[in-house]
């Protein structure tokens, strides 16, 4: 946080960019907040969203603020093996798609600390609760005070005044749109900072003479994508591997509120798998790309004689883009930087709100109030985590301990967490000593590794230790607390009685299908059907139209095209596919009584779903 | 170790163990498998893309180095 400035860059029309980005932004998360009726929209977006959006929203959210200046920063020192920290998720698929992800859809968990209290019990809850928030509210104000920096160093803005503006534009959208306003916010930020990466990208290896040019400038061992198995300290393949690849990977996509709030919003779990796998196999390279190209032509910029060979590998982003860019096009470049953090910020509110909400509020505080009253809470809460994130930048640029001690608490607890839900999620022995044994003892032994770091040497693979005492083996660490905190948990749970089989059912690998039953109040239908085109028949609610998901009828020659049957959940939606499921509901199917060719909905629902009007709406089984 | 092919070998080992298990509790649980429809739709997405990651990553180790 402390690196020198760069010379302040930028000229009139790229602030123009930045500040006319930020209201873009601010309207476009405005306008799609105005169908956010209830708790269920604001947190999970009416669990509708097609895998498309879900995706490019995701790569967002992945990217953060710090990605740009530090991933260009490791390409100018390490070359490709910057990208290895993106391109190691794929491997979770498997357990991600067909264990972690049903569940949390169809066991309609809403998040960690709630799965923990219905796995376990309530004590589990408040521990993950707290440990949540201190990282949620902390991560915030790291996220606005990094922009700040950044900013401050590219355009000479204040940190204070950058870090308020992303906190104020933020705050207004998610409090008014919830996760629909998050979501789509993040497609064009997800869109636009791939698209700067890659005109950087563009504009650089043409300065460089072409895409051969560039690669020939590389150093030879700047072009391995796996490279320095265990050597240098701060960046080394086996440390990245057991930190991003493992540790952060289970942390990010099993734990993290904004993850699972984002799986929730899609319309099936089918529809978060195919997100999951465009995520995975295109956009995570693109990201990766985008963030660290800078890097990668700073390095051939400086072996052709373009820029200084002392170039400071923490400016390398700044100086490359000032280097290639024209003005407008670096006021672009800097906008989608200011994208990275604000799709970041905006998931940590929303998901901060959700933990207060679900986890605090609700349990401890009013626990059967209208669904009104908690979404004027959660809307309240959001704009306070705005607020408390912002003073969260004042504590960490005054008190350096305090940033780093917030580094050092999620690192503690990083693993600890991420061991306790993989374990809650795929072996049913394990039990509540087990768990609270995982998180407690693991964080513990955490703790000691701060203290007395050769206890990490034998998970070290050969790395020297390096850095200061708080920072050897930094990213070994992850590694000796996942063996920690498995181990602990694992003994814990053969010497101590096995949970309540009926407890924890639908909770845990291999129950999934009581998981569906609860979901749906019946028993599942799993056979895929086509979706299929019907005319609407908007009706008043009447006594059949009932079920607690808004109910619909269909004939029984549309139901059988559709391989569904009555009691089944299915989804509504605009039949312009463009609308990525923004326009549309999740019903129930309650009677078969409507004519052929034809759905018979009550208006409500379809005012709800944003449908009012449309003749005709697209229809699809979900289970 | 500090290879390229030995570094290589250590990533796919590594994720591989993860994939593996993933894998193992899938198709146990019926979602995931050689039976028609969608389990063998699933078992050849996920082992499809762990070929596309195989075959950039070793296009880059291996190959691309030397252009």
């Amino acid at each position: 946080m402390t690196a020198s400035h760069p010379a302040v860059v930028g000229s009139t029309i790229d602030y123009v960019i930045i500040v006319a980005y930020f209201v873009i932004v601010l309207g476009f998360g405005s306008i799609f907040g105005r169908q956010t009726h209830s708790t269920k929209d604001f947190f999970f977006g009416g669990q509708r969203f097609s895998w498309w959006i879900i995706a490019f929203s995701l790569v967002a959210t992945t990217v953060g603020s710090y990605s740009f200046i530090k991933y260009s920063r490791v390409a100018y020192t390490h070359g490709l093996s910057a990208t290895m920290s993106y391109t190691n998720d794929w491997f979770w698929m498997p357990l991600l798609c067909f264990v972690w992800l049903p569940i949390v859809f169809y066991s309609r968990v809403t998040s960690v600390p709630e799965y923990f209290e219905r796995r376990f019990d309530s004590r589990v809850r408040l521990l993950t609760t707290v440990v949540i928030m201190i990282y949620l509210l902390g991560y915030i104000g790291i996220n606005l005070l990094t922009m700040g920096v950044a900013l401050k160093a590219m355009l000479g803005w204040n940190v204070y005044l950058a870090a308020a503006a992303v906190a104020v534009v933020c705050g207004i959208y998610v409090t008014a749109g919830g996760q629909t306003s998050v979501i789509m916010t993040d497609l064009l930020q997800g869109l636009m900072l791939l698209v700067a990466g890659f005109v950087l990208f563009g504009l650089g290896t043409s300065r460089l003479g072409g895409i051969r040019r560039f690669w020939s400038l590389l150093p030879r061992d700047h072009r391995l994508p796996l490279n320095y198995f265990n050597r240098p300290p701060e960046f080394n393949f086996v440390g990245v591997l057991w930190q991003d690849g493992v540790s952060q990977t289970m942390f990010a996509y099993f734990i993290n509120q904004g993850m699972i709030m984002r799986f929730l919003s899609a319309k099936s779990p089918r529809e978060g798998r195919r997100a999951l796998v465009f995520l995975f196999l295109v956009l995570m390279f693109l990201a990766a790309v985008a963030v660290a190209n800078a890097g990668w032509i700073g390095k051939a910029m400086v072996e052709a004689g373009l820029l200084p060979a002392d170039l400071d590998p923490q400016q390398v982003f700044v100086k490359v883009a000032d280097a290639v860019c024209s003005p407008g096009i670096f006021g672009f470049v800097m906008a989608a930087l200011t994208a990275a953090l604000m799709s970041t910020a905006d998931t940590l509110l929303n998901a901060t709100s959700a933990i207060v909400v679900n986890d605090i509020y609700r349990p401890y505080f009013r626990a059967h109030a209208s669904d009104r009253h908690y979404l004027g809470v959660a809307r309240i809460t959001s704009s306070a985590a705005a607020v408390i994130g912002f003073g969260a930048v004042f504590i960490f640029a005054s008190f350096k301990s305090i940033y780093t001690a917030h580094g050092a608490f999620t690192a503690m607890v990083t693993p600890p967490m991420a061991a306790a839900v993989m374990m809650g999620a795929l072996w049913r022995r394990f039990n509540t000593a087990g768990a609270i044994a995982t998180i407690l003892g693991g964080s513990l032994a955490l703790a000691i590794s701060l203290v007395e770091p050769e206890v990490i040497r034998p998970f070290s693979f050969g790395v020297p230790r390096g850095g200061d005492y708080h920072h050897a083996w930094v990213f070994q660490r992850a590694l000796y607390g996942l063996v920690a905190s498995m181990g602990l948990g694992i003994v814990t749970t053969l010497f101590t009685p096995p949970p309540d089989a009926k407890r924890i059912s639908g909770l845990v690998w291999g129950t999934l299908d009581d998981a569906r039953r609860r979901f749906k109040g019946g028993e599942p239908s799993m056979e895929p059907g086509p979706a299929i085109v019907l005319t609407v028949d908007a009706v008043d609610r009447t006594e059949t139209l009932d079920s607690p998901y808004g109910a619909a009828q269909i004939c029984p020659a549309d139901l059988a095209r559709m391989k569904a049957a009555v009691g089944d959940i299915i989804h509504l939606a605009h039949t312009n596919r463009i609308y990525g499921g923004l326009r549309s509901i999740q019903l129930q199917i309650t009677d078969a009584e409507a004519a052929p060719g034809t759905i018979r909905v009550a208006r409500t629902s379809l005012r709800d779903a944003g449908l009012g009007g449309v003749e005709r709406v697209r229809v699809d089984k979900i289970i | 170790m500090d290879s390229p092919l030995g570094i290589f070998l250590f990533e796919y080992l590594v994720l591989g163990v993860v994939f593996v298990v993933g894998l193992v509790y899938a198709i146990r649980q019926g979602d995931v498998g050689w039976r028609a429809g969608e389990p063998r739709r699933n078992l050849l997405m996920l082992v499809s893309g762990c070929v596309v990651y195989l075959a950039i990553h070793g296009f880059f180790q291996f190959v691309a180095v030397d252009f």
